[in-house]
């Protein structure tokens, strides 16, 4: 459901404001004035439609941070994990050599970090065992991204369900943007990663790329968890096609991928997916689109055989009239699971379980006026393990200038039951949960994003989130039991922006910080917090700084400061940095030096008991050709 | 692969000596067109990026018929590197290959990384062109990127540069 955005309906009325200016040409007086006219001239000329569809910043009223393309080169990440620890407003907790934990505004963990939603091109990358995201099931070549979109809070109506705490939307490139071939290889003592692209043309209007991309990680050192031997390797190919038509666009894509772990024999993944993708142009007002993709995965870790098969419908449809910009969808999913544990007691029951997910939406955002905006939407959603729930938010944007923007939101999301909430069992320690309900979410939230001057850029976000109905493990009746027993609320404070300090040298800091109070309800004991209601450090502190050293010589330094988890067993605050060092030696052929947690040998990261290893300083050289 | 860092050019002083023309405020499309036919002038396409030593200079617009329909008007009768202007108006069956400019608004073609064309895009294009416009208070203004421009093997005069609202490497 990435397509959903603001910017798409904004499109629309972007191609409403152009035709208006088709069906006033100007004038052959003026024409003729144009053509004698120098070109330092022309970007004098007051031009009338200066429409808002060109302003410099998204007018999306949410705590929304972008990591574009070239972030994600520059920084040097060679994963998708490490690429995410550019945004300040997620944490990432490296678990083991693959695994990570990530979390917008808290309850983050290997259990706990349930309330984000993950997209790859509209894809939804959550798994419904216990709504976590498993990173280690998703290497996209991370050259062919085109963005990252990551919106802390609620992600409002026009995402799908659990986007509760944050969404994280991330969209590749258009075939037709990707055409030649690309090649990159790493090597580092720990760490091999090697990718190489084709793309080409297609027709006269379409295109298609191909990839491939194998990486190879070395196992941690033991941390706070069991000392296993988590090394990992595989690869994942797949392809992009985009086809444009006079009105219609069509996107047709896939992946197929194969990993294996080291822990036992046989451990590892594998699994495929394919989506497909309409945008018709009705007319220069409205649009539809539908979506359609099957998925595939199948994993198994110590003796543990975890499959899901997803298959996702989805529907939109946007339309402006007058001061409307209205949007409307409906999206259907369903998924069966099979979840088989031969290591411990803990089992679902049934083992096997078809699920089904609907929802319908409806967004309308009023222009009050130039600069006022006010949105207004609904999302009705449905469950297999619930009813219809209500999911309204209202927003209200006010937009002076091209340069300021100042937004407020009030939403309610909830994060429906997962198989592990309501079903899952170790008699006689651990009871089923079969009246387990959604977890409840009020958040208010209010921002302001702006350009204050022409060479820096600054956001801040603040936010108080209201919990209730939140999962507790819990003694009753002489067994544990997962219940609805925890309530409270946290807030905190996102701010980032960069500046332009010299023509080379570029600067970016951000900051983020969270509160929680978090508490039993009336005749209800959490017993394992960590579980449920995060592993969070309260603050965060992530800086950069470019430089243009010399001429085809750049280098890109990251540091982050991340504050305690408090939460058993702790984990102190630590201070790590990394970065890239790169030299483009023709326009072809860059090669690039690149590290990642720098200062210290190893440092924990994840509290979690069970699996936590050590991250790790890990340096690489790396190569990347195009053709 | 570089970072859009903006490097900003001197461009408030060239702009307050100008004198602000008297004009009937005119369409941003016009502006648009009068830009894509006189920035031919600053930039030098590489040996090879035409076919032959008589053919046009062609100047095509993607699915824009505001833009294409002034710049029609513009570029009749003219001529630029000593070639006669084309202006084509492209609704996706045409090879842009043979385009010296390419106007894409917020559009996209299939057009190889380092074609020798001068991809020229709105703001709020998915993928950025050499030249982006982009509005500034009512103004039409561009944005260069200089990395594409030297992967399309393209030379942008300083002039251009220095006109320009942002040049990023």
């Amino acid at each position: 459901m990435a397509w959903r955005s603001e910017g798409f309906s904004r499109r629309c009325a972007a191609f409403a404001v152009l035709t208006g200016a088709a069906i006033a040409p100007a004038s052959a007086q003026s024409l003729g004035e144009l053509r004698n006219m120098s070109i330092d001239q022309l970007a004098q000329i007051e031009v009338r439609s200066a429409s808002k569809r060109e302003e410099p910043l998204s007018s999306a009223p949410a705590a929304l941070y972008v990591i574009t393309s070239d972030d994600i080169l520059d920084s040097g990440a060679t994963t998708l994990p490490e690429v995410l620890r550019l945004a300040p407003n997620l944490n990432v907790q490296q678990v083991d050599a693959s695994n990570y934990s990530i979390a917008a505004r808290g309850f983050n963990g290997v259990q706990a970090g349930n309330k984000l939603l993950a997209l790859i091109d509209g894809r939804t990358i959550y798994t419904p065992l216990g709504s976590s995201v498993l990173w280690n099931l998703h290497y996209p070549m991370l050259e062919d991204l085109q963005q990252i979109e990551v919106i802390s809070g609620p992600g409002g109506t026009l995402y799908g369900p659990n986007a509760v705490n944050g969404v994280i939307n991330i969209t590749s490139k258009d075939a037709r943007d990707t055409i030649g071939t690309l090649m990159r290889g790493t090597v580092g003592a720990d760490e091999i990663t090697a990718a190489v692209r084709q793309g080409f043309a297609l027709g006269k209007s379409g295109a298609v790329r191909v990839y491939a991309d194998y990486h190879n990680d070395d196992g941690l050192p033991a941390g706070i968890g069991a000392p296993i031997d988590d090394g990992y390797k595989g690869w994942q190919a797949g392809f992009r096609s985009d086809f444009e038509g006079e009105a219609d666009h069509f996107t047709v894509q896939g992946d197929i991928f194969h990993t294996d772990a080291d822990t036992l024999p046989g451990d590892g993944a594998h699994g495929q997916n394919v989506l497909g993708r309409w945008t018709r142009t009705l007319s220069p007002t409205s649009s539809f689109q539908v979506q359609a993709y099957y998925d595939f995965f199948k994993r198994q870790f110590t003796d543990v055989l975890d499959s899901l098969q997803t298959l996702d419908a989805e529907g939109q449809f946007n339309t402006t009239t007058g001061r409307h910009d209205l949007v409307t969808g409906v999206g259907v999913r369903t998924t069966r699971d099979d979840f088989v544990n031969d290591l411990n007691l803990f089992h679902l029951n049934p083992e096997s379980r078809r699920l089904w997910t609907a929802n319908i939406f409806a967004q309308d955002r009023f222009r009050l006026s130039e600069e006022l905006a006010l949105i207004a939407g609904v999302k009705v959603e449905r469950s297999t393990f619930t009813g219809w729930q209500v999911l309204p938010n209202l927003r209200v944007a006010w937009q002076p200038n091209q340069r300021n923007l100042v937004w407020a939101a009030i939403s309610r999301a909830v994060r429906t039951p997962s198989r592990i909430d309501r079903q899952l069992e170790a008699p006689p320690f651990l009871a089923p949960s079969p009246d387990f309900e959604s977890e409840k979410l009020i958040a208010v939230e209010a921002g302001y994003r702006g350009q204050p001057s022409r060479t820096t850029s600054f956001s801040i976000n603040g936010f108080v989130n209201f919990y209730d109905d939140l999962r507790t493990t819990e003694f009753v009746n002489g067994s544990f039991q997962l219940e609805n027993g925890s309530e409270g609320h946290t807030y905190g404070i996102e701010a980032w922006g960069n500046a332009q300090i010299a023509p080379w040298w570029r600067v970016a800091l951000g900051v983020s910080t969270l509160w929680k109070h978090l508490h039993d309800k009336p005749g209800h004991t959490e017993l394992i917090p960590r579980n449920s209601l995060g592993n969070d450090p309260p603050w965060q502190l992530i800086g950069r700084s470019d430089f243009d050293l010399a001429n085809r010589l750049h280098l890109d330094i990251r540091a982050r400061a991340i504050g305690p988890i408090k939460q058993a067993p702790r984990v102190d605050s630590y201070v790590e940095a990394g970065g890239e060092l790169a030299w483009d030696a023709t326009n072809r052929f860059q090669l690039f030096l690149a590290a990642r947690n720098l200062i210290h040998k190893t440092h924990e990261e994840s509290n979690d008991p069970d699996s936590a290893q050590l991250a790790k300083r890990m340096v690489y050289a790396g190569v990347r050709a195009r053709f | 692969m570089r970072g859009r860092r903006l490097q900003l050019w001197g461009l408030g002083l060239t702009l307050a000596l100008a004198p602000a023309p008297a004009l009937a405020q005119v369409s941003e499309a016009a502006v648009k067109a009068a830009y894509l036919y006189k920035m031919a002038a600053f930039v030098t396409w590489p040996p090879g990026a035409f076919a032959s030593a008589s053919s046009p200079f062609r100047i095509c617009v993607l699915n824009r018929t505001d833009v294409a329909g002034p710049l029609s008007e513009l570029t009749r009768g003219a001529q630029t590197w000593g070639r006669q202007v084309v202006v084509s108006v492209i609704g996706g069956g045409q090879d842009v290959n043979q385009c010296q400019i390419l106007f894409l608004g917020d559009g996209r073609a299939p057009l190889g990384e380092s074609a020798p064309v001068l991809t020229v895009t709105d703001r709020g294009a998915a993928s950025p062109g050499v030249v982006e416009f982009t509005m500034q208070q009512s103004h039409v203004r561009f944005v260069i990127h200089r990395g594409q421009a030297d992967a399309r093997r393209l030379q942008i005069s300083s002039k251009l540069l220095a006109v320009a609202a942002a040049v990023v490497p």
